[in-house]
């Protein structure tokens, strides 16, 4: 399949040694179309998988005639129906997802904002899923699901998902259950869903509530915890005012004397983000800005791959 | 209340940590984060110990700034209204110094006036711009100069030559004559204005003080000599001799005792009176005064010379332990009886009056001659009244005189000032016009409680009983208890009606009709006693009753004894005394004092009834005689007030808060030298160091 996109953040060349790779998962998911992923269905052709003794009123075609006549015993034989992959890529288009978007700030050279590092993981995936013909969607997630795609597997759709990406635009918000709770109304079948945020949010409780619908109905949830290498400390310094960037006012204060005190609130904040995360049986994954996407993305889908 | 005020401008810098911990926060760089929430978490866990942090550093810092300031200034707490100390300073300067008998007092060895001295010395330094005076303060302030000078070698000569007298303190006349020496000569005298008063400031004194007549520009400071623990005295607080005439033997001597300790002691007091000697002993409590009595028979009638003293009196006071005592031993008095009424008129008012007046004596038409031969009572009319009958009798009693003429009642209002008691029974309406003369002629010195008058014409007095008697006072008191039976059998007729006066002693009314009018009065005037019975003797019971003899010898005697009174004076008084003697002139009199000369003993001048014996200032404390020939005609007992034994002091605080009024006024205790207090500046910074390691001990214990 040919890309139709002109998305800044396709990068093709960069993307070819990736391009073999799949993203799979080790689910059984329910598809559109017959595929390479494992469907919940087990249908009547596809791989076999196992015998089964036959109850009244099952379909005789498939019964193995050949243990009837062996055995005088009845069993179906029963056979994994193969399909293809959902996948609804969910951007948190919060506020602090701008963070680390002026350079000049930053004490990490190499590290992107969260939001464009989640732009670049985002169209490649978009990229390499709608390559192994499988279906992407897209959700825009803020206090309301202000983009949402449907997952589709043609060259527009995807064109469309990353064009959307390439004009995502922050907005000051601070909570995300309500969108993830319009986007759980909003999809009828079961899938995956890839959360990229960094999970900076006031109902963060109320988040994972809304997540553990989707696992509820038996959704793949992976959460990519997107952290730039410059919140995880305070930079040096011996006065600041730190300006939230979701509307949260200004706060004065000698980076200096609460670095430590802030380093261990940050890592409390992860550990707390991992085990909710974990706890609401989502796949978890810290991702920082510093690393190359590309870095990021090859060992996601490796590990995804098992 | 500064040395170096100027260094108070310096007090500006107070704001300079203000200042230098707002001047110096960084100016704060804008970062955008993501993660605000946890920087505010984590700021708020730490704000209430930044906020305490900051504050300590601001107070000790402030603190420091205003403890230099102040060490530099050198602070004089409490010197703000004491004296100058500028060498350059302008002022005018006034030292009174007490020298009453109390600054006598020893303290650890040292008498309190040499304290004083020394501590009047200090205040009598020369500086080129001050002007100084110094008083001398007791009964009469004695100053050196009429107005402040610059000459201290006299001030401090006059100063060196100073004692302590015995006499009180007359604060209010010191006061008075201290501002008058500090009130400027002129509106455009603005020169600091100071007085200085050195003293013990003894309560019985000081009590009365009233800084209001000092101008309220005048900075007064009281310099205390009185040492922190009281000084224990033991004083002769007085003497006297009751009941004591030739004929009766056995007389009783009194002697009041003061202990002015702490502590309740036995006292022994040796009176010696001519050639007797007595030993009185008695417990004395702590704080009050007692009298010690003890009989005394003298043989002769006349005046005796004696003293009483403590007998080994360990106390701070000694002037006070021995007592001049000038007694009078009388032969039984004789009495004038002025009435008009006829001797061989019986029974009648005048009748029953000698009677009990005399009543082992002979009637002889003219009186009534007593056993020795003497006459008891002496009978005169009014109009043959003269001079020479007047000064032979110790107490003279008025009945029915009928109109006296206005030379016989000047007469006897002189011989009342000269101590001779009246008893006047007034009957008649004519007595209240003498009564109101009398009154007239002995002017202030005479405060009688009612006036009488004679009854509305037509309406006679009679059936007369009392409804008000002072049984616990003499002469009722002598009645014993059945003195209210006896007074209830009791009518009386005729007298005078009487309105009492506004404003008198109303103690002096001893007993009351049922028509609420007085019917016995008894008074006493500046040197006698006058006793009114407002009855017609002839027409009431009270002579046929078995009291009337008691209760007239007891007002009798009781009239005689107040005159005793007058023979005692104080040191540093003026006296004016007219002798109890006539017939005589005053060159024929000598003043003996008790150093055998008559130097510094007033002087006696013949005037218009008798001789008079003035004294403008009275002298040592000891017995004077007035002798005539050899014999003693009169004797005065001159010494200090018994209140200046009495050492405690006035609390400070009443001096400087209730006694000051609006004056301001610095009370400055023995023994609180300068010094010490001139030290706080040391203190100050000291405590300017301890703010510093303060705030590096904060700074350590907030480090981040």
């Amino acid at each position: 399949m040919i890309s139709q996109s002109r998305s800044r953040f396709l990068d093709l060349a960069a993307l070819a040694a990736l391009e073999q790779k799949r993203f799979t998962t080790r689910r059984r998911i329910e598809g559109s179309y017959s595929g390479r992923h494992l469907s919940r269905v087990q249908g009547g052709a596809g791989e076999f998988v196992d015998y089964r003794e036959y109850t009244g009123g099952e379909d005789l075609r498939r019964l193995d005639w050949k243990v009837f006549a062996r055995t005088g015993k009845a069993f179906v034989r029963l056979f994994q129906d193969e399909t293809n992959l959902l996948c609804t890529v969910a951007v948190d288009a919060s506020g602090s997802m701008r963070f680390g978007e002026d350079a000049s700030l930053s004490t990490s050279a190499s590290a992107k904002s969260k939001l464009e590092y989640a732009q670049w993981i985002a169209t490649a995936l978009s990229h390499i899923i709608s390559r192994g013909q499988d279906q992407v969607g897209l959700a825009v997630l803020g206090n309301e699901l202000k983009e949402w795609l449907a997952p589709g597997g043609t060259p527009t759709h995807v064109a469309r998902i990353q064009e959307i990406l390439e004009q995502l635009k922050t907005q000051p918000t601070t909570q995300m259950a309500g969108s993830l709770r319009q986007l759980f109304e909003r999809s009828p079948r079961r899938g995956v869903l890839l959360i990229l945020s960094d999970l900076l949010m006031d109902d963060l409780q109320e988040t994972f509530a809304a997540l553990r619908l989707f696992r509820h109905r038996g959704w793949e949830v992976v959460i990519l915890h997107l952290v730039h290498p410059d919140e995880e400390r305070l930079p040096p310094g011996v006065a600041f005012r730190l300006r939230g960037l979701e509307g949260e006012g200004d706060v004065d204060c000698s980076p200096a004397e609460i670095a430590t005190q802030y380093e261990a609130r940050f890592a409390a904040f992860l550990t707390m983000a991992r085990q909710l995360a974990l706890g609401a049986g989502c796949d978890y994954r810290m991702v920082s800005t510093a690393i190359p996407y590309l870095h990021t993305l090859g060992e996601f889908l490796i590990e995804r791959a098992g | 209340m500064f040395l170096n005020p100027w260094a108070l401008i310096f007090l500006v810098a107070v704001g300079v940590p203000v200042a230098v911990h707002f001047l110096t926060r960084p100016k704060p760089v804008v970062l955008p984060i993501s993660t605000l929430r946890f920087v505010r978490e984590v700021i708020q866990q730490r704000r209430a110990r930044h906020w305490l942090r900051d504050l300590l550093l601001l107070l000790l810092r402030t603190s420091a700034v205003l403890l230099i300031v102040f060490a530099v200034s050198r602070p004089r707490p409490g010197m703000q209204q004491t004296v100058s100390t500028d060498e350059d300073a302008d002022a005018v300067r006034v030292v009174v110094l007490d020298s009453s008998q109390s600054l006598s007092a020893i303290d650890g060895g040292t008498a309190l006036f040499e304290k004083a001295r020394a501590a009047a010395a200090e205040q009598l330094r020369y500086r080129p711009n001050l002007r100084a005076n110094l008083i001398f303060a007791a009964a009469k302030p004695r100053p050196v100069f009429d107005q402040p000078s610059q000459n201290f070698d006299a001030l401090r000569d006059e100063l060196a030559r100073a004692k302590s007298l015995p006499e009180h303190l007359d604060v209010l006349r010191t006061l008075t004559m201290a501002a008058e020496m500090l009130a400027p000569r002129d509106p455009s005298d603005q020169r600091r204005r100071e007085l200085v008063i050195v003293s013990d400031f003894q309560r019985a004194n000081w009590a009365q003080a009233d800084f209001s007549v000092v101008s309220k520009e005048t900075k007064i400071m009281l310099e205390s000599v009185t040492p922190k623990s009281p000084l224990a005295n033991l004083a002769v607080a007085g003497g006297r001799v009751i009941g004591h005439t030739a004929e009766q033997a056995g007389g009783r001597i009194e002697v009041d005792i003061g202990n002015w300790s702490a502590a309740a002691q036995t006292v022994t007091v040796e009176v010696q009176v001519g050639d007797a000697t007595r030993r009185l002993s008695g417990e004395c409590p702590a704080g009050r005064q007692t009298t010690l009595t003890e009989e005394l028979s003298l043989a002769d009638f006349g005046w005796h010379i004696g003293s009483a003293r403590i007998v080994a009196a360990m106390d701070s006071l000694t002037a006070d332990d021995e007592l001049a005592l000038a007694i009078e031993v009388r032969p039984r008095p004789s009495y004038l009886l002025i009435t008009r009424q006829a001797p061989t008129l019986r029974p009648s008012s005048s009748h029953y009056l000698e009677c009990v007046l005399a009543p082992d004596g002979a009637a002889n038409g003219k009186g009534t001659v007593g056993s020795s031969g003497s006459p008891q009572v002496i009978r005169s009319s009014a109009d043959k009244l003269d001079a020479e009958l007047l000064a032979r009798a110790d107490l003279i009693v008025i009945d029915h005189p009928g109109a006296i003429n206005e030379q016989t009642v000047k007469n006897i209002a002189e011989a009342m000032r000269r101590g001779k008691p009246v008893w006047y029974v007034a009957a008649e309406p004519a007595d209240a016009t003498t009564l109101q003369r009398l009154g007239a002629e002995l002017g202030r010195s005479l405060r009688m409680p009612v006036a009488f008058q004679p009854p509305p014409q037509g309406e006679w007095r009679r059936n007369l009983f009392l409804t008000s008697v002072k049984y616990d006072v003499k002469p009722f008191s002598s009645l014993g208890e059945s003195a209210a039976t006896l007074v209830r059998d009791w009518r009386f007729s005729g007298g005078l009606v009487s309105r009492p006066i506004p404003e008198s002693i109303a103690d002096d009314v001893l007993a009351t009709y049922n028509d609420g009018t007085a019917c016995l009065v008894v008074t006493a005037t500046d040197t006698s006693s006058l006793a009114v019975l407002n009855a017609d003797l002839g027409t009431s019971n009270l002579p046929s009753q078995a009291a009337f003899v008691p209760l007239v010898d007891e007002l009798m005697q009781q009239l005689t004894e107040r005159r005793s009174l007058t023979t005692t004076a104080h040191c540093g008084q003026s006296l004016l005394l007219r002798l109890p003697i006539s017939g005589t002139s005053a060159n024929s009199l000598e003043i003996v004092g008790p150093s055998n000369g008559d130097a510094g003993s007033g002087e006696l001048i013949d005037e218009a009834g008798g001789v008079n014996w003035r004294w403008p200032v009275v002298g040592a404390p000891g017995a004077y005689r007035i002798q005539q020939g050899n014999q003693t005609v009169f004797a005065l007992a001159v010494s200090a007030p018994a209140e200046e034994s009495q050492l405690d002091p006035l609390s400070a605080d009443v001096l400087q808060n209730r006694l000051a009024a609006s004056n301001s006024v610095f009370y400055r205790p023995a023994g609180d030298s300068e010094q010490p207090r001139d030290t706080l500046w040391t203190w100050l910074t000291v405590g300017c160091l301890i703010c510093l390691l303060g705030e590096l001990g904060t700074l350590l214990v907030f480090r981040t």
